[in-house]
């Protein structure tokens, strides 16, 4: 009994740390349909950033926070200006530049701050809460109760402000967006900032409970994509709904059973979700 | 768009940039006159540069140290060290190309870290006689013959570390344990089993993950589940451990933790507590250890390497810094005592006069285990957690822990496919 | 038109003989690294046919692997001579693409993507899991073909000898793939990249011709797979993991796949290049990502653009750039 409480309370941890960094994928593919590859590095970017503003810097964690928000928002703009708006006849041209900079960012992570380097991001919140006879620090809770408020106050500002309305259109269909008046490139700039800065929260968030280091994006980035599948390419809601199921369903089967039998069973749950509705849980069928 | 630029200039700038490209490869240097080349091939990029870069580096630390000193002489002659390096990516077959890169380059020692990457340079090694050194000794097998593991013989140290628990915890009887799942974690967890049965431990969990996992609170929790009063976490990468660690304090575990290296102390620390870390047990000391030079016999003015990678390479120490110098050590002996580079003398030569190990005297062996006699085998330390650093404990005989509980080790390896006569 | 073709051929023999040439002139570790080309140039190709329906894939790396696989486990089980072990690894390659095709080949644009990469991951992650796969350490010790035919007898062991056969396979192979491109069926693959609905009201059963592409690719792809086998000696799950996938994806989009030789180019530059970089050590990824954005800025669509010989090789009617992943995700699924 108290081994099923434990892993319910670790499927709510690793949910919404899986919700926070895949939103903001889901955010800028549904709008832009970019498969951006370098997400998980804008993540490493927001952690090495809470870091270097809030630690080295003595700033504390909320200036890091803030800081890492700031940061990993202006790769994105730049990446939006300078590369992908410069690649729109090339349907490809704007994934193989994020691979690109996804290289760039590792490197310069490696570089400038080393691999074998011991970055510690202290947590405002030390010591932890005892639930049910298990020691949840208080860092934790609060990454789910951030990622709830984050996640809402997304859902708030996509559903209810103009500039949420419009994003929508542009995700739902370019060519009508456009005709509605809308600006393709002022909402293309925002959502990738947005995007990019939800990444940088995410680090910055998660930066006190993991090791920093340059790769510690690459494995976040292949869940984030599966998350995204699941949930149906275009709806936040479906991508925040898949990310809660397939981090409860990847906690509990390696608990029971070990990760690679949950890794098999994760992309396994994928191809079913693909073969039987191809639109993902939330995702609208389209039409051709 | 594409029309508007000027053809002929294009493909002039092609023209360049390919040429570039061929003039900046890696071209085979001429052998300068007295100077032996070493080579160190090694992750340098990726999650396992973490291993590859303080590895690379410590050998070039080493052969400055040396060269400085005047070199190493051979048959008469002085030879400078030169230290080359080739990025394997931990990929088998990457790090073949660099082995062919350094047979090019006329390299007389390799280095590798083992494990994943010796699996596709074995043919190799024995068509060109490429003398090389692993940190993995389970990569050794009948076949192996120019493979050497001069300084670590993981995992043949946890022995000694399971004998030092029983020890100073006379009356805990479970725990439990978790390795990554591939070779090396599968032939160090038999090794463990085989430590907890010759010391009357009963093993309350057992799991493996997968390389990719990136949450440890499922595996801790499975590992809790049975109430261990100890809990061994193998040679886990450093990141993982240390994920692994807090977990183990999150989860509201009281014991002692084992670990091949705690190359993270630090940030386990921080992140738990110096309490929590308190008595766990490791088997790498520290090189400012008030007690090293004592400890590593086998190895010249251990602190001012210390001192001097420190100097050159700020904060990018780790436990591979210093173990590619102490291969290179037992190569330095090797050829020096054969006279000649040859992989074949300077095997046979280090075969007849065993060299000193890092940590003193050893003998090779591996035959039983691995079919080949090429593990030098010597002592090892264990090192325990005091106050939120590593201080050596004692340092223990690793031959003598296993001729004692040899059957052991046999039936734990039989149980995971491991004996030289099961490899497919 | 004929007199560019001619020109092409040209173009093509020039490139075999200066390939012939490399192992008299380079050390073993250039020879070896030009088998890796020359087995990267195949990979490429057969890519290609997947491309040209309009659909980028992340299981053609996977496939090779199951090629490569094969051969490990005929010549180590079996004693396999290599032959044999060449056909069992196209064959099994071609056998596993169409049982994944039953699924996938439902899925268009980005979901076929990720559908490709789910799929070929859990097949890697079996290869990890499974003893009779090798483990994660997969299999080493697989000798290299030896020929003895009355006085003559050949050693692949030796990188040289082994670059001989393998680029006499590839060079078999791109022919082939070259031939097919041209024939009606290269044809179909066109129009389905082109006007899928197009297709399907002229009659054109679409999901079957897509079928097609997907196993005759893989077939190629398990050649070069069982190529990767014996000129590394060595079949390692690692050597088939995401990574290698995208840079098999980088290479075909750089170099362009528009035109039969643009891949082919991508893959030797940018390998070139990546080589190249080695004096970099650990600044080598980041230096390479600049490059690929460079590329990408400078010539979006490809380097077989830039050489100014794209309509060398080019069908008999002017295309558009084939594979338009977003474009396509509009399709969806079916």
């Amino acid at each position: 009994m108290q081994f099923l409480i434990e892993t319910l309370i670790n499927s709510a941890m690793a949910s919404a740390a899986s919700a926070l960094v895949v939103v903001g994928l889901a955010l800028i593919f549904g709008v832009m349909r970019i498969e951006n590859f370098a997400h998980g590095e804008l993540y490493m970017v927001g952690a090495y950033a809470a870091w270097y503003f809030g630690t080295s810097l003595g700033g504390g964690y909320a200036v890091g926070f803030v800081a890492a928000v700031m940061v990993t928002a202006m790769i994105g703009v730049f990446m939006e200006v300078f590369l992908f708006r410069r690649l729109k006849e090339n349907p490809m041209g704007p994934l193989i530049v994020t691979i690109g900079v996804l290289l760039v960012l590792q490197t310069a992570a490696a570089w400038l701050f080393g691999v074998n380097s011991n970055l510690l991001v202290d947590s405002p919140f030390a010591g932890a809460a005892s639930i049910a006879g298990i020691n949840v620090p208080w860092h934790r809770l609060f990454v789910i109760g951030a990622a709830i408020v984050l996640l809402g106050g997304l859902t708030v500002l996509l559903r209810t402000t103009k500039f949420g309305w419009a994003l929508r259109a542009v995700a739902q269909d370019k060519d009508a967006a456009r005709l509605q008046g809308i600006s393709i490139g002022a909402i293309s700039l925002l959502a990738m900032a947005l995007s990019a800065g939800l990444a940088g929260a995410a680090g910055a968030l998660m930066a006190p409970i993991v090791r920093i280091s340059p790769y510690m994006g690459q494995p976040i980035i292949i869940t984030a994509f599966i998350v995204i599948i699941l949930g149906g390419i275009g709806s936040l809601e479906g991508a925040i709904l898949a990310a809660i199921i397939y981090s409860t369903f990847f906690t509990f089967i390696s608990a029971y059973f070990d990760s690679t039998v949950a890794s098999i069973a994760g992309l396994c749950l994928m191809l079913l979700v693909l073969v039987v509705k191809p639109s993902g849980l939330m995702g609208k069928a389209q039409k051709v | 768009m594409t029309n508007s630029i000027n053809m002929t200039r294009r493909q002039a700038l092609l023209a360049a940039a390919a040429g570039t490209s061929l003039l900046a490869m890696p071209g085979v240097l001429r052998a300068e006159t007295k100077t032996v080349k070493v080579g160190a091939l090694v992750p340098l990029t990726g999650d396992l540069s973490l291993w590859g870069l303080p590895a690379k580096n410590g050998a070039d630390v080493w052969a400055s140290r040396v060269n400085k000193a005047g070199g190493i002489k051979v048959a008469g002659e002085q030879y400078n060290v030169e230290v080359v390096s080739f990025d394997g990516a931990y990929i088998a077959e990457k790090t073949l190309q660099g082995a062919r890169a350094f047979q090019d380059q006329d390299v007389k020692f390799t280095m590798i870290i083992g494990g994943d990457d010796w699996s596709a340079l074995q043919d190799f090694s024995n068509r060109n006689k490429m003398l090389t050194a692993t940190l993995y000794v389970s990569d050794l097998n009948p076949d192996s013959t120019y493979l050497i593991a001069p300084v670590e013989a993981h995992p043949f140290y946890f022995g000694l570390g399971v004998e030092y628990l029983r020890k100073v915890e006379p009356n805990i009887k479970t725990v439990s344990l978790c390795a990554q799942d591939d070779v090396t974690g599968r032939s160090s967890l038999a090794y463990w089993r085989a430590g907890f049965d010759a010391h009357g431990f009963e093993i309350v969990n057992d799991q493996y993950f997968d390389n990719a996992t990136t949450d440890f609170a499922p595996v801790v929790s499975a590992m809790l589940a049975g109430k261990p009063e100890a809990v061994c976490i193998d040679t886990t990468y450093p990141s993982v451990a240390l994920l692994l660690v807090e977990q183990l304090f999150t989860q509201g575990y009281k014991g002692r933790i084992l670990h091949a290296g705690f190359e993270l102390l630090p940030d386990m620390v921080k992140r738990t507590s110096k309490e929590f870390m308190e008595g766990s047990i490791a088997f790498f000391p520290r090189f400012d250890d008030q007690t090293i030079a004592q400890a590593a016999t086998g190895f010249s003015d251990p602190s001012g390497f210390y001192n001097e990678y420190n100097a050159a390479h700020p904060n990018e120490w780790n436990n591979t810094s210093w173990e590619f110098p102490a291969a290179l050590e037992v190569w330095k002996q090797g050829v020096e005592a054969a006279g000649s580079f040859d992989a074949d003398k300077v095997l046979e030569s280090m075969k007849a006069t065993p060299p000193k190990h890092i940590f003193g005297e050893a003998k090779w062996w591996g035959k039983d285990l691995f079919g080949i006699d090429n593990a030098l085998l010597g002592n090892w330390p264990i090192v325990v957690v005091k106050d939120g650093k590593v201080e050596i404990a004692e340092v223990g005989d690793q031959a003598a822990w296993y001729e004692a509980h040899k059957d052991k080790v046999e039936a734990r390896f039989r149980e995971e496919d491991l004996m030289p006569d099961q490899r497919r | 038109m004929t007199s560019n073709k001619k020109a092409g051929f040209g173009f093509a023999i020039i490139a075999i003989a200066a390939a012939a040439i490399v192992p008299l002139v380079a050390g073993d570790y250039y020879v070896s690294f030009s088998t890796e080309i020359a087995i990267m140039i195949l990979m490429l190709s057969s890519y290609r046919m997947v491309v040209l329906t309009g659909e980028w894939s992340f299981a053609h790396v996977v496939l090779q692997g199951v090629g490569a696989y094969t051969a490990a486990i005929m010549v180590k089980d079996w004693g396999a001579p290599f032959p044999v072990s060449l056909v069992a690894g196209a064959v099994v390659a071609a056998a596993v693409a169409a049982v994944l095709s039953f699924p996938l080949l439902k899925m268009r644009g980005f979901y076929f993507l990720m559908g490709t990469f789910g799929a070929a991951e859990a097949i890697r992650l079996l290869w990890r899991k499974f003893k009779y796969f090798g483990g994660t350490r997969g299999f080493s010790g697989i000798s290299a073909p030896y020929l003895e035919v009355g006085p003559i007898t050949i050693d692949f062991g030796h990188p040289a000898s082994f670059f001989y056969l393998a680029l006499a396979i590839v060079v078999v192979c791109l022919l082939v793939i070259w031939s097919m491109e041209q024939s009606r069926l290269g044809q179909i693959w066109r129009t389905i990249e082109q006007q899928d609905v197009l297709a399907q009201a002229v009659g054109i059963d679409t999901r079957r011709y897509r079928r097609i592409a997907f196993i005759i690719s893989a077939a190629f792809a398990g050649i070069a797979g069982v190529l990767l086998a014996y000129a590394f000696g060595s079949v390692t799950p690692n050597r088939f993991n995401l990574n290698f996938a995208l840079y098999l994806m980088i290479w075909a989009i750089v170099g362009g796949t528009r035109s039969f030789y643009g891949v082919i180019l991508g893959g030797i530059i940018l390998m070139g290049f990546d080589e190249s970089l080695r004096f970099a050590d650990e600044l080598r990824p980041g230096i390479y990502g600049i490059i690929l954005i460079l590329v990408m800025l400078f010539w979006p669509r490809g380097i077989e653009r830039l050489v100014g010989l794209d309509k060398l090789f080019a069908p008999k009617a002017a295309l558009p750039d084939s594979g338009s992943l977003a474009a396509s995700t509009k399709g969806d699924a079916r």
